[in-house]
């Protein structure tokens, strides 16, 4: 019997001491496993971060456009049409826009014959108002020529 | 734990296969691999910013060709800094209604009171906080007065429907840009 116990506890000890067999122990892999999440959750977050960014360019990006296509189409007007514009426009880019409206500021304030045009575009982007605005002159005898 | 040597510590990573080690040298060497990833996504606002910045510097740009214009028609281009060779303003802080600043807009007109004024105006907005963007745009200004033709009885005049005192510019020039 107790030769026994003296040959199991000899091969616990080379068991133990075998490289071949060492393993891992419970605490060394809930310590990588920690590791690991932690460093996996904060590149998770960049990622998160980072689409949420893309996202709100890509919109930004649409506004740009619609506000550029208003622009140039105002740049073509006469005069006199572009005093009768109205307040608010719609074109194609906007749809893509969640809630999103046009809308067209003229300011005389600066003299006769020339205006400060304000073209924007307003939207919401998961429950944030977004506004993008390019403000610009128009007058009678300018740019257009008309 | 500290290691005299790079034998022992091969030994002891090779022995106890610390996964620790092991994780760190993996964290090592994937985060290199996630860092280009991590900073293209970092650049993407700045670089889709640029265009919509552009937009903007050059609604600037001809909003100073417009001002320009307007002064050359009916306002006191005199009254500008320089002389007749060349006046320049700078229109800063260029406002929206709201009061939001847009950014500010640089105009030269080249022989304002000659023939064929140039007018250049740049446009700028804020870019980065050290940095702006700025579009130029350029145009070269004919001064000549409309006239249309009307019959007289048998001949056909040329009237000055405005009057001959009121110069109309003719936008014959290109739009330069400058900048990344």
């Amino acid at each position: 019997m107790i030769a026994h116990k003296i040959r199991n506890t000899h091969k616990k000890r080379i068991l133990k001491k075998s490289p071949e067999n060492a393993g891992f122990t419970l605490v060394e892999v809930l310590i990588t496993i920690a590791l690991f999440a932690v460093v996996l959750t904060a590149l998770l977050g960049c990622f998160i971060q980072g689409f949420d960014i893309l996202m709100r360019m890509k919109q930004m990006t649409i506004a740009t456009q619609s506000i550029q296509s208003e622009l140039e189409s105002i740049r073509n007007m006469h005069y006199s049409d572009i005093l009768a514009l109205d307040d608010t426009f719609t074109n194609d880019s906007l749809s893509y826009l969640d809630n999103s409206s046009g809308i067209i500021t003229l300011d005389d304030s600066v003299g006769a014959e020339i205006k400060k045009l304000t073209v924007s575009v307003v939207w919401t982007y998961r429950g944030r108002q977004m506004q993008k605005e390019v403000v610009t002159y128009v007058t009678k005898k300018g740019i257009n020529k008309k | 734990m500290r290691f005299n040597n790079r034998e022992r510590f091969a030994q002891y990573v090779s022995d106890k296969k610390s996964p620790l080690i092991v994780s760190v040298a993996l964290i090592v060497l994937l985060l290199p691999l996630a860092l280009p990833v991590l900073l293209e996504l970092n650049s993407k606002p700045v670089s889709a910013d640029k265009p919509s910045k552009y937009t903007a510097a050059l609604a600037l740009a001809q909003a100073g060709v417009e001002k320009a214009i307007w002064e050359m028609n009916n306002g006191d281009i005199l009254s500008w800094e320089g002389d007749r060779a060349l006046r320049t303003r700078t229109l800063s802080s260029f406002k929206v209604p709201g009061g939001e600043e847009t950014g500010e807009v640089e105009i030269r007109v080249k022989w304002p009171h000659e023939q064929y004024p140039v007018v250049e105006a740049v446009g700028r907005v804020a870019y980065t906080s050290s940095f702006k963007k700025g579009m130029t745009a350029r145009f070269v200004v004919e001064r000549k007065a409309r006239t249309v033709l009307q019959r007289d009885g048998y001949v056909w005049v040329s009237v000055f429907p405005e009057l001959n005192t009121q110069p109309v510019p003719v936008v014959q020039g290109t739009m330069v840009r400058r900048g990344q």
